[in-house]
């Protein structure tokens, strides 16, 4: 939720509109009108709420355990070793997003919409890296999107609250 | 102990400093008008300082949340 409405403010700070409650709702009804109904947005924000808790799970009984397995150092359940780990994961799901699901879905739903150089159609670009005008900017501001999500996530996640070693 | 705090620090002016500049470089105001300013550089340099500014914070969350819980054991 948090990383969402900051996605939505984006423009704030000079960087492209992540609104991904809008891509989803397009995915979900193939609505392509412009500007997008408050439907689209409202279900596509469903959907997208409901991939951040899906995700979350993934996190808190697959990825964190088996990262304290394979990482040693990842083992101990501190504050700040959860943090890594929402980060490990937020870098991991900016990887699939950027590599898979932006391409894929979104660059194959936009594809005639979105033009890149020379004013031909591109999608989103290998790598989200023609976004509409955006170049690799797109693709560095979806990181950041994912920081934030992973920050939320690894800060919020404490499960155990075992014997921390202080480090500052 | 001291070792980890500066270097949360330091991401954290890192990260502020690249937003700065990538701030300066991109053209024009901010805008919620689409597309907005566009400057792969500057935009691609506010997107990482803002990444490290936001991980930085995280960590000094994080150590402490680690500090308060040993003061209280």
């Amino acid at each position: 939720m948090v990383a969402t409405v900051t996605g939505l403010w984006f423009p704030g700070v000079k960087l492209p509109q992540f609104d991904f409650n809008t891509l989803n709702g397009r995915l979900a009804l193939g609505d392509l009108t412009f500007p997008v109904s408050s439907t689209t947005f409202v279900i596509g924000g469903i959907i997208h709420m409901i991939d951040g808790i899906i995700w979350a799970l993934i996190f808190g009984l697959i990825i964190s355990p088996v990262l304290g397995v394979l990482i040693k150092p990842l083992r101990p359940m501190t504050p700040t070793v959860n943090l890594v780990k929402g980060l490990i994961w937020g870098g991991a799901l900016w990887i699939i997003s950027s590599a898979l699901w932006m391409p894929l879905l979104i660059g194959a739903l936009l594809g005639p919409t979105l033009t890149g150089p020379f004013q031909l159609p591109c999608g989103v670009g290998p790598f989200l890296t023609c976004f509409g005008p955006y170049g690799v900017q797109a693709l560095f501001t979806n990181l950041f999107w994912h920081m934030i999500w992973g920050v939320n996530l690894g800060l919020l996640f404490n499960p155990i609250r075992s014997t921390s070693r202080v480090r500052w | 102990m001291l070792r980890a705090l500066a270097i949360y620090l330091g991401l954290l002016v890192l990260g502020i400093i690249l937003a700065v500049a990538g701030w300066v470089l991109t053209p024009g105001a901010a805008s919620f008008a689409f597309p907005g300013p566009i400057n792969v550089t500057g935009q691609s340099l506010i997107a990482l300082g803002l990444t490290f500014v936001v991980v930085a914070i995280g960590l000094l969350l994080a150590g402490a949340e680690e500090r308060m819980t040993a003061a209280m054991e």
